[in-house]
């Protein structure tokens, strides 16, 4: 089965910078988590550390982060779309995309809030 | 074939979802165990904890030595349940999930909905989730 992947970009215009978009394949998807009443973290094996080795003092890998505005206390259903938008037969998913005019795949997103990549290390 | 993702949430109701900690979702594939638990003390049943790869961390590394440690949740069983049981029926359910191919999605404890994958299961007690290294 070919991999998916999930693509998600936070800005309305210019796309041509480190976290103004990004597309994960699936199977870096770590999880979902809860970060306030109408936000969702969705987070991913590191871009750019991906197997997670450095060496520098004072260093760590982390994954990267892409939170969703949602609608409030809807995270559970807001996962469910997520689920079932990855069960499509597309291998590019939009999960969310600012770009006017906007696109998600759930009519409980609302927005790409930040996309946060993990910096490559020394 | 598809990843199958968990659901767990431990908040009773679904407008007290808004923290790490009150529900989360993991890939099946970032499983890493159960054991019986004393960590909590009830007046159900048995308790287990379910381990799971740090969401946060996954594959992290800090190179001041800081412990990279699973991220778990502590589910509290029926009182007449016993930990083998949920054990074989938290396996059978994720085989058979798996085994559909339109279905990734499982929840496995709701508190806030009570719907629970199995019968055997009475609540979520907690959803630790590992913070991000620094």
């Amino acid at each position: 089965m070919n991999e998916k992947y999930l693509y998600f970009r936070d800005q309305a215009g210019t796309d041509d910078g480190s976290d103004d978009s990004c597309c994960f394949p699936m199977s870096s998807l770590t999880g979902l988590l809860p970060a306030s009443a109408t936000t969702l973290s969705v987070f991913f094996k590191s871009m750019k550390q991906y197997d997670g080795d450095t060496i520098g003092s004072g260093e760590v890998v982390t994954t990267d982060i892409v939170t969703l505005t949602i609608t409030e206390d809807k995270h559970r259903e807001v996962i469910q779309d997520i689920m079932d938008s990855l069960l499509s037969n597309d291998t590019m998913i939009t999960i969310g995309d600012d770009r006017v005019p906007t696109s998600f795949c759930s009519t409980n997103i609302s927005a790409v809030a930040s996309i946060v990549i993990d910096g490559a290390n020394s | 074939m598809n990843e199958l993702y968990l659901y767990f949430r431990t908040v009773a109701a679904a407008d007290d979802d808004a923290l790490t900690g009150d529900s989360c979702c993991f890939p099946l594939s970032s499983f890493a165990g159960i054991e019986p638990t004393s960590a909590v003390t009830n007046t159900v049943g048995n308790a287990v904890t379910i381990y799971f790869k740090s969401i946060i961390n996954y594959d992290g590394v800090d190179t001041d030595n800081t412990a990279l440690h699973s991220d778990e949740v502590i589910v509290v069983l029926d009182s007449t349940a016993t930990v083998k049981g949920f054990m074989e029926e938290f396996v059978e359910a994720t085989n058979l999930a798996k085994a559909k191919p339109n279905k990734n999605f499982l929840v496995v404890a709701d508190d806030s909905s009570s719907e629970y994958f199995s019968s055997l299961i009475n609540n979520v007690n907690a959803i630790t989730i590992q913070a991000i290294l620094a």
